[in-house]
């Protein structure tokens, strides 16, 4: 079972470097939660390589490193789908920031327990 | 029972995403709900570019958009750092890089996300499209 979290959910599922979307979105999460919103936040489908710690990419912000500030703004709640971790062949050691590995059932109880969810 | 919205835009324009939230937030309007404020994101920003031109015979979401948002006086915000960074530039903006221009459609002003956040807080519903 997931503890409820009727707060915003911020649903990440694009890799880190393919388009601005990964970025607006950590971006969005941080406004949520420095505004005191308490949100979470799930890493689904391709958003589970986001938590790769990555090499310096030329000329952009490193991503990874933002995520892991996410402790430091109050992010409590990190979901990280669980069948999208074995479709890229990633164990959860080598995750920053590390999170609650949940399945595809609890994904959906996250959804239906947020107050309203966003996807990037 | 009436309610408020707040509704947030990423899809880029001639996009279903971008229809789909006019038709959505018309018919909130049409249905006597509120809407909070719209809020631009991603793609989205370029709905607010005054210089999009489509070929004849293609309807403009982004007009449609702007028609509504000036009919009904909605507050429109379009994300700064995502405008900038796709070049939808006000007049403002323009002239902190010495450029004397504005890009920007009627209706619609930048501010940042902090204005999503607002919006979300204080109305029922928050819905994203796109």
């Amino acid at each position: 079972m997931v503890n409820p979290v009727p707060k915003p959910l911020f649903i990440f599922t694009q890799a880190p470097h393919n388009n601005p979307q990964a970025r607006e979105g950590v971006e969005s999460l941080l406004a949520s939660a420095a505004f005191d919103q308490q949100p979470a936040v799930l890493f689904m489908g391709q958003g589970v390589l986001q938590l790769v710690p990555q090499g310096e990419q030329p000329g952009a912000k490193n991503l990874n490193k933002m995520l892991q500030a996410l402790e430091l703004y109050g992010v409590e709640h990190i979901y990280i789908c669980r069948d999208s971790l074995a479709t890229y062949a990633l164990t959860p050691d080598l995750l920053t920031p590390s999170g609650q590995l949940i399945g595809q059932d609890e994904c959906c109880q996250v959804m239906q327990q947020s107050q309203w969810a966003v996807r990037f | 029972m009436a309610a408020s919205f707040s509704l947030c835009i990423k899809a880029a324009p001639q996009t279903a995403g971008a229809l789909h939230g006019l038709e959505f937030a018309k018919a909130c309007i049409a249905q006597g709900h509120t809407i909070t404020r719209l809020f631009f994101y991603g793609d989205g920003v370029y709905l607010g570019l005054k210089t999009l031109t489509l070929p004849q015979g293609e309807a403009s979401i982004s007009q449609q958009w702007q028609a509504f948002i000036t009919t009904h006086s909605i507050d429109a915000v379009v994300c700064i750092a995502a405008a900038l960074r796709r070049g939808v530039l006000d007049c403002t903006e323009a002239a902190r890089q010495g450029l004397e221009f504005n890009l920007l459609r009627e209706g619609f002003v930048l501010s940042g996300l902090g204005q999503w956040v607002a919006a979300n807080s204080e109305a029922d519903q928050a819905i994203t499209f796109g």
